[in-house]
């Protein structure tokens, strides 16, 4: 996915946008996944031909071992997190409509994106006040935040860094896009208003603001 | 048989260089395209052993700026899963074959010895 039109044709053109999101997010998570199993398939194999050298003749070092132990202890590690990633990920598709921290969900989508950006050169962050409360549909809600960094994605440059920040106006909870969206998914415009979201800019432009019409 | 291996995660691919010395097979590795450009400038590689999907530079971007300064290499591709536009795209690039991970060392080699043959025809191996 290259620029905020692709995104609209993957998702508008597809007959179920949200399956659609649910199965890309899946599928990039899976790859994470496969790479941990890549290195510990590959310290497994080190470990098997020191073993083998070791019955040549050739001693096997105690801190050889161990760092392999321990390299496959931290893609547990690892892969544990990501599996944890996944799993929120699933459970937000069968919530309906919730109380979500806004503070939360973004350093959450953050995270879901993180592979998006690091393959881009692009610097995730999320940034806000604790504890601003919103009802809403936590999987709408993701593909809302997921489809803006895309978006921003699709604008910037390796070395740059997108940011989500929560912030409360008088009118009530907002997310900040920072820098500001230079086009914003009609998809996700649409998914957004289903939600009763608002999008606009800030005074100066410098952010794309995503207003919260209902507490 | 020299071979680059570019993977941006360091332990796989340390870890595979290792092996393959073990079996007599010279393999340097590099974590990201920069260094592995950086690598090409220096030394003579038969073979580059290239993820897909590497931070900032695809693997076949990587493939196809490596082969304007040697042509005559030969690519290999690893891969999570192998997707539909992924074979196309490294197919049309020349390239020859597709490993998935987690490898299985004994086919890495096999196919690094047929991709230094030139004998066989493009696969991919899952």
């Amino acid at each position: 996915m290259n620029t905020a039109d692709e995104y609209d044709e993957q998702t508008s053109g597809h007959p179920d946008a949200g399956l659609a999101f649910f199965g890309k997010m899946c599928a990039s998570i899976s790859h994470e996944i496969k790479n941990c199993l890549a290195v510990i398939s590959e310290q497994n194999g080190l470990h098997q031909d020191l073993l083998m050298l070791q019955r040549q003749g050739q001693p096997l070092a105690p801190e050889r071992a161990e760092k392999i132990t321990q390299s496959i202890a931290d893609q547990v590690a690892r892969m544990d997190r990501i599996v944890k990633r996944l799993n929120r990920f699933a459970h937000s598709s069968d919530r309906a409509w919730e109380c979500i921290d806004l503070s939360d969900i973004c350093a959450y989508t953050v995270e879901l994106c993180s592979r998006f950006a690091v393959n881009r050169g692009i610097t995730l962050a999320s940034e806000g006040s604790a504890h601003l409360e919103v009802h809403c549909q936590p999987f709408a809600m993701l593909q809302v935040l997921v489809g803006c960094l895309e978006a921003g994605f699709a604008q910037s440059s390796s070395g740059q860094t997108l940011r989500l920040v929560v912030t409360r106006e008088e009118s009530g909870p907002v997310i900040a896009i920072m820098p500001s969206l230079e086009h914003t998914p009609p998809a996700v415009k649409s998914i957004a208003a289903s939600m009763g979201l608002a999008f606009s800019r800030t005074t100066h432009g410098e952010a794309t603001k995503i207003s919260f019409t209902r507490g | 048989m020299y071979i680059l291996l570019v993977d941006d995660e360091e332990e796989l691919v340390s870890t595979l260089a290792e092996r393959l010395g073990f079996r007599d097979i010279q393999a340097d590795w590099a974590t990201s395209a920069e260094q592995a450009l950086e690598l090409v400038e220096k030394n003579h590689y038969d073979i580059a052993v290239l993820d897909v999907r590497m931070p900032k530079i695809s693997g076949f971007k990587l493939m196809h700026m490596i082969k304007e300064k040697v042509p005559d290499m030969r690519f290999i591709f690893l891969t999570g899963h192998g997707s539909e536009s992924d074979f196309k795209e490294g197919s049309e690039s020349g390239a020859r074959f597709y490993l998935m991970k987690p490898l299985r060392l004994e086919v890495l080699v096999e196919k690094l010895n047929e991709a230094l043959a030139g004998t066989a025809e493009g696969s991919e191996s899952r």
